[in-house]
């Protein structure tokens, strides 16, 4: 039997087209005949990953990434991916990319959402998640320590300050630091006399109670006496009253030095700048302890990463 | 008519045509002699634009046609038909394809018509029950015939024989010669024969041009050439005249050349 | 002298390039050509599948042996020799050995062909028959070898990996599946359509520098013999340098 050379060439280019693609296929890992999705995620970091990476459901091969760019309107990385037809990708799904690109295995995890929920329309966003511990963190280590690295070297920049003002035998830090001691060592010796002062007081009070109590109990006869115990109570108190009001005015002479700027803690009420970098320092000291509270597993997993290393 | 004005021609150093100037008139028989290598095919490939002149033009009815494009030079060249030295035959494609080639590509004839003009060429030839063969299986002289066959297929105005009766015994050398007077005597139809058979000139030529030295040394009819003064032209004619005289001799020296 | 050996080739190119300007002008004029299109296709395209085929079995089955050779060491993972076989057939291999078969099995014939009609005559006849010889001759020519080479490389690359399968796990180097899954773990889907791509680009190569040098053939029998070895060894020159271009350039 003759053929024509039309049906031998253009049988030929049909049965190598068949076969480019289903070469193509089964080596990404698809299906051969089965028809699949696409759909696309948007990623902050896609490094390892290529077209032809395996998309997985709970460890299972169900498609391959086709295309990865940069979107420069997302500022993100879109991901184009396919998987089969079978997959329903409903609401809630989510990618993630998993694997060490230092391997070479990188694959794109995805976890699909309750089965009742609406499916994503075809070519539609799949939002993506970034669930991996060990190999996020060895790409985020630089920055967590950039980070890192400006609060201590904001912490480093005050502390600095404070050690040269402390150095300096006249500086008002050390003036003021003085002053607060011997302020507070007042204050302190103060309230501690008060403290007995007022226990006894408290004590007559006590006493002063019982009696009224007994007082009540036992009739007027001695009303008299417990009336003079009162009065000889009241003049004790008031006599402790004076006392606090000096300590409060010494109190209140410090407190208007401090709010006229003199001296350092004066500068340091006053003074903007300073609290400005101790404000920043401590908001990214905040930060990172808000970072630390969310993820706690990236600041495990950073130190057992050191201990790898 | 074909007019030349003026064509030089050379390949590399080598010049071929110097001020070469030649007018062929309509239904005439021209035909161009010279010694092998002297330009004469040179010069007819020039006249169906095949080699393109350095300097000077061709006009085949009017038309300068080095001067119009390539897809108006290809209509105007199937005003031509040619039989080439070797025949020329597509060696890929069997007699029958041959000779349906320009019918099946120029015209819009059904594939029984093509048949039936193909076969009706054999016969003027006298070529038959050849169709399905290869050009390789058929003899020099059947080639030529098949060869000249397929050149008058489109009835074409000029028929131009580059060397037709070259390397063909003469009972051969014969039989294309008066099949290229049959033809020629047809109406409208110019011929322009290129050779160095003094036989087939005095058989077929009204008029002949000579060859010599990269120019048309002499153009004269037959008769004239016989009266000719020119001690070129005469050496040249000589050479083959001896054997014009003589019919028994079965193969000319130079025939082969 | 030294004048024309320096124009010489320049001359060459631009002859080259005018060829290939006055191919593509004809390409309109696809009656011309049509029937000898698919005549040029199973010449150049359907009748080298064998030879190719042969040609890309024995590339993979090699590579496969050689590349587990290499690798005969306790702590790299078997399934490496699939990642390496598969990338190279369809990114080198399949390509590259397709163009060399072809290079000298479709470059000479091409070569020859042309040459010869050129030497008998038979351009001009088709010229004096008032048709565009380059439109009859060489678009067809090329044309099959652009549609039909990325056939022969499909055909070179697919044989070839299955060989390379075939010899890997028949031959105890590692079986089928971890061959499979080497090839699998490093695949790119651009790998095979860079191949293509370079199919594309040395089937125009071969056929339009085997057209070119049948093409303007003179003297002889002897002008057709060098033709046609020039045909093939330039073929296969150009090939090696387009390989690396496009290597450079799209890589």
């Amino acid at each position: 039997m003759k053929y024509s050379d039309e049906l031998k060439v253009g049988l030929a280019l049909v049965v190598a087209a068949l076969v480019f693609v289903l070469g193509l296929r089964y080596f990404q890992d698809l299906p051969l005949f089965e028809t699949t999705d696409s759909y696309y995620t948007l990623v902050e970091n896609a490094a390892g990953l290529s077209a032809g990476s395996a998309v997985r459901v709970s460890g299972v091969p169900v498609g391959a990434v086709r295309r990865i760019r940069y979107a420069p309107e997302e500022r993100q990385v879109r991901v184009d991916f396919y998987v089969e037809k079978a997959v329903d990708i409903t609401e809630g799904s989510h990618v993630a990319i998993t694997g060490l690109s230092q391997l070479g295995d990188v694959k794109m995890d995805l976890t699909l959402g309750p089965p009742e929920n609406e499916l994503i329309a075809q070519g539609q966003l799949v939002p993506s998640r970034e669930e991996d511990l060990f190999g996020d963190l060895a790409e985020r280590a630089p920055t967590l320590f950039n980070r890192a690295d400006t609060v201590l070297v904001g912490l480093d920049r005050v502390l600095g300050g404070v050690s040269r003002q402390l150095d300096e035998p006249d500086s008002d830090l050390r003036r003021t630091l003085q002053s607060v001691e011997a302020t507070s060592s007042t204050v302190s010796r103060v309230l501690d006399a008060e403290q007995q002062r007022l226990a006894a007081t408290l004590d007559s009070v006590a006493m002063l109670s019982a009696s009224l109590t007994r007082l009540s109990e036992s009739g007027e006869e001695n009303l008299d006496t417990t009336m003079a115990d009162v009065r000889q109570l009241i003049e004790r108190l008031d006599r402790n009253l004076d006392s606090v009001e000096s300590s409060t005015d010494r109190l209140d002479a410090i407190l208007t030095k401090v709010e006229n700027g003199e001296g350092t803690l004066g500068l340091l009420v006053n003074d903007p700048a300073l609290y400005h970098q101790m404000d920043s320092t401590l908001t990214n000291v905040n930060r990172l302890l808000e970072d630390f509270q969310q993820n706690p597993r990236r600041y495990l997993q950073e130190l057992k990463l050191i201990e790898i290393f | 008519m074909i007019e030349v004005r003026n064509i030089d021609k050379s390949f590399g150093s080598l010049e071929v045509l110097k001020q070469v100037s030649l007018t062929i008139r309509d239904e005439e028989t021209l035909a161009i002699i010279g010694r092998s290598g002297s330009g004469k095919s040179v010069l007819m490939k020039h006249l169906m634009g095949l080699i393109t002149p350095d300097r000077g033009e061709v006009i085949v009815d009017g038309v300068d046609i080095n001067a119009v494009s390539y897809g108006e030079l290809r209509q105007l060249r199937r005003k031509f038909g040619m039989l080439f030295q070797g025949g020329a035959l597509f060696d890929s494609m069997s007699v029958f394809d041959n000779l349906a080639f320009p019918l099946r590509t120029f015209s819009d004839l059904a594939e029984e018509e093509i048949r039936a003009r193909v076969e009706e060429n054999l016969k003027e030839v006298q070529l038959e029950g050849v169709e399905d063969k290869n050009p390789a299986e058929l003899s020099g002289g059947m080639k030529k015939r098949v060869a000249l066959a397929r050149a008058i297929a489109l009835t074409p105005q000029y028929i131009i024989y580059d060397e037709p009766t070259s390397g063909l015994d003469p009972e051969t050398s014969n039989t294309i010669n008066d099949l290229i007077s049959s033809l020629s005597t047809r109406s409208n139809v110019t011929s322009i024969v290129v050779t160095h058979d003094m036989h087939s000139v005095l058989a077929i030529a009204d008029r002949a041009a000579f060859i010599h030295d990269c120019d048309i040394h002499w153009v004269g009819t037959i008769e004239e050439m016989h009266a000719a003064d020119d001690p070129t032209l005469n050496a040249f004619v000589r050479a083959s005249e001896y054997q014009i005289g003589a019919p028994g001799r079965t193969a000319s020296p130079y025939d082969a050349n | 002298m030294l004048e024309r050996r320096i124009l010489a080739p320049i001359e060459a190119l631009g002859q080259y390039v005018l060829l290939l300007t006055k191919a593509f002008q004809s390409l309109s004029e696809v009656r011309v050509y049509r029937k000898n299109l698919f005549k040029q296709m199973v010449a150049i395209g359907i009748e080298s599948i064998p030879i190719v085929a042969l040609a890309g079995l024995f590339s993979g089955a090699v590579l496969t042996v050689q590349t587990a050779y290499q690798l005969e060491s306790p702590f790299i993972p078997q399934s490496i020799i699939g990642s390496i076989v598969v990338p190279s057939m369809v990114l080198e291999l399949g390509a590259v050995v397709t163009g060399f078969i072809l290079a000298g099995r479709v470059g000479a014939r091409i070569a020859a062909e042309l040459g010869t009609m050129r030497v008998t005559e038979q351009i001009d006849a088709l010229e004096a028959m008032g048709l565009n010889s380059i439109g009859y001759l060489i678009v067809p020519r090329v044309l099959a070898g652009v549609f039909m080479f990325p056939v022969l490389y499909i055909t070179a690359t697919g044989v070839g990996i299955g060989g390379g399968l075939g010899v890997a796990h028949y031959g105890d180097f590692l079986s089928a599946g971890e061959f499979v899954a080497g090839a699998r773990q490093f695949f790119s889907p651009f790998d095979p359509i860079f191949g293509l791509l370079k199919a594309f680009v040395f089937g125009f190569i071969i056929t339009s520098v085997a057209c070119y040098k049948g093409y303007y053939t003179g003297g002889g029998a002897e002008g057709v013999g060098r033709s046609t070895t020039e045909a093939a060894v330039l073929s296969c020159v150009y090939i090696l340098f387009a390989n690396l271009a496009l290597a450079v350039l799209i890589l």
